[in-house]
């Protein structure tokens, strides 16, 4: 068992519009799925993942870029169109059982049952993976003080709060101890301090060596919670790394967002001969992106090439080497949009 | 097929029953005891039935129930897995048995 996770040319076709959960409803699907006539919506479009054993691991990238659908794949849930997935040595699609009981799921939305109480929902879960009672019972005690959930653990689910289900639904997921633990935006909806829980938990797992992939498209978290990143756009890994990796590959480190009130071609010829800058990108209309070494110090020269050109300056962003920025510069357009 | 885990959830449900003893007694007894009630005991009585009636009512009033016992008991909690508490993803996850994928054709959200 090389990695724990494995993918090959994983494809997914949906042929109508996909779970919501995929979260593809951003402006820009909509439009793409217009122009097509053919309501086919290409998800996943050839995923090769390898995460090694004891890895967190990460899935970045904006709303509706497959990063569910992976994860579905991955969890015996959606049924890939072509390509294969194991978990460690079991193909999931061929043995489901034994990849199932392998993994441990969180899924978006919390999905739990609202008949029982939170301690229940952890006994009965450790049922259907078959433990002993007192393993359950113990397992389900150590979980509900870690989660901060024993004062309500004897309450219905059905009154919790979305950041406490979430911290039920994460629970349950490690009730089982499974190997590999799947996240689906797990930060998503959390208050700050339950994230920093939630962080502090997902690391601690790691540490007895078992592995988790998260999906989020929250740089911070990726940042600070993953070991190996792998940053993806329709449905296409665009680049993969560990994350100080992927900050290094970003040209210049520095991103200087700039508006002017016009864009003649003199202004980019200009600004890309200044010292230190590693790339100019023209972008939006008046627009333009400098990828360089310096922030702040390189803006006296940008005014004065500005004013040699006969334009002025509207505007102005210095980003520091961030996640942000790399995602920005391989896709073209930002997290958020 | 996996012993253990179909046991545990017979097992939940029994204790989900349990729990919800009393609205589960009322909704499976009120229906056929409000049948008996008004067919075998107001319309016969007030005449509008002859007597017999009430030896034909049995057999539809037993079958009336278990049709719609059977179908309150499987298809409200599937209403409420698959539309409000999502937990039919959880569901899909325990190692009881590989269905093919039901998924792939009930997820439309």
């Amino acid at each position: 068992m090389d990695s724990a996770i494995r993918t090959r040319d994983l494809r997914k076709v949906y042929n109508a519009q996909p779970p919501a959960a995929a979260g593809r409803s951003d402006s820009q699907d909509q439009s793409r799925r217009k122009k097509e006539s053919k309501p086919q919506i290409i998800a996943l479009d050839g995923i090769d993942l390898d995460v090694a054993p004891g890895q967190i691991f990460g899935l970045l990238g904006p709303n509706g870029a497959g990063k569910s659908t992976t994860v579905g794949i991955l969890t015996t849930r959606v049924r890939p169109t072509s390509g294969t997935a194991w978990i460690g040595p079991h193909d999931v699609w061929r043995d489901q059982t034994a990849a199932k009981r392998l993994i441990g799921v969180v899924a978006q939305r919390p999905n739990l049952d609202f008949s029982l109480t939170a301690r229940e929902i952890l006994l009965f879960h450790g049922a259907y993976f078959g433990l002993n009672s007192q393993e359950r019972s113990e397992r389900a005690k150590v979980l509900l003080e870690r989660f901060k959930l024993t004062d309500r653990a004897d309450q219905l689910v059905r009154g919790f709060s979305g950041g406490m289900m979430q911290r039920v639904s994460l629970a349950r997921a490690m009730m089982h101890d499974p190997q590999v633990l799947f996240l689906d935006e797990p930060g998503a909806g959390l208050d700050p301090q339950t994230r920093l829980l939630l962080w502090e938990i997902i690391r601690d797992y790691n540490q007895k060596g078992r592995t988790v992939l998260l999906t989020t498209h929250n740089m911070e978290e990726a940042d600070a919670l993953c070991q190996q990143l792998a940053i993806i756009d329709h449905g296409k890994i665009i680049a993969a790394g560990s994350p100080r990796e992927l900050k290094a590959s970003i040209p210049g480190g520095f991103l200087l967002r700039l508006r002017f009130a016009e864009r003649p071609d003199s202004l980019i010829d200009g600004l890309g001969k200044l010292s230190g800058v590693t790339e100019v990108r023209p972008s939006g209309d008046t627009g333009v992106d400098v990828y360089a070494g310096r922030g702040g110090s390189l803006i006296p020269e940008v005014v004065n090439t500005a004013a040699g050109c006969g334009v002025e300056l509207s505007d102005v962003h210095i980003s520091e080497p961030s996640l942000e920025n790399l995602f920005l510069h391989h896709t073209g357009r930002s997290l958020r949009e | 097929m996996n012993g253990k885990a179909f046991l545990a959830l017979l097992a939940r449900d029994a204790h989900v029953a349990r729990r919800n003893l009393i609205p589960l007694l009322f909704q499976t007894f009120l229906q056929p005891l409000l049948f008996v009630f008004i067919f075998g005991r107001v319309m016969v009585g007030s005449g509008y039935l002859p007597a017999t009636y009430k030896s034909l009512l049995l057999p539809g009033i037993m079958a009336i129930s278990m049709v719609f016992t059977g179908i309150w008991a499987v298809a409200m909690p599937l209403i409420g897995e698959f539309q409000f508490t999502r937990e039919i993803e959880d569901d899909y996850l325990r190692p009881l048995i590989s269905l093919g994928s039901p998924w792939k054709k009930w997820s439309r959200d």
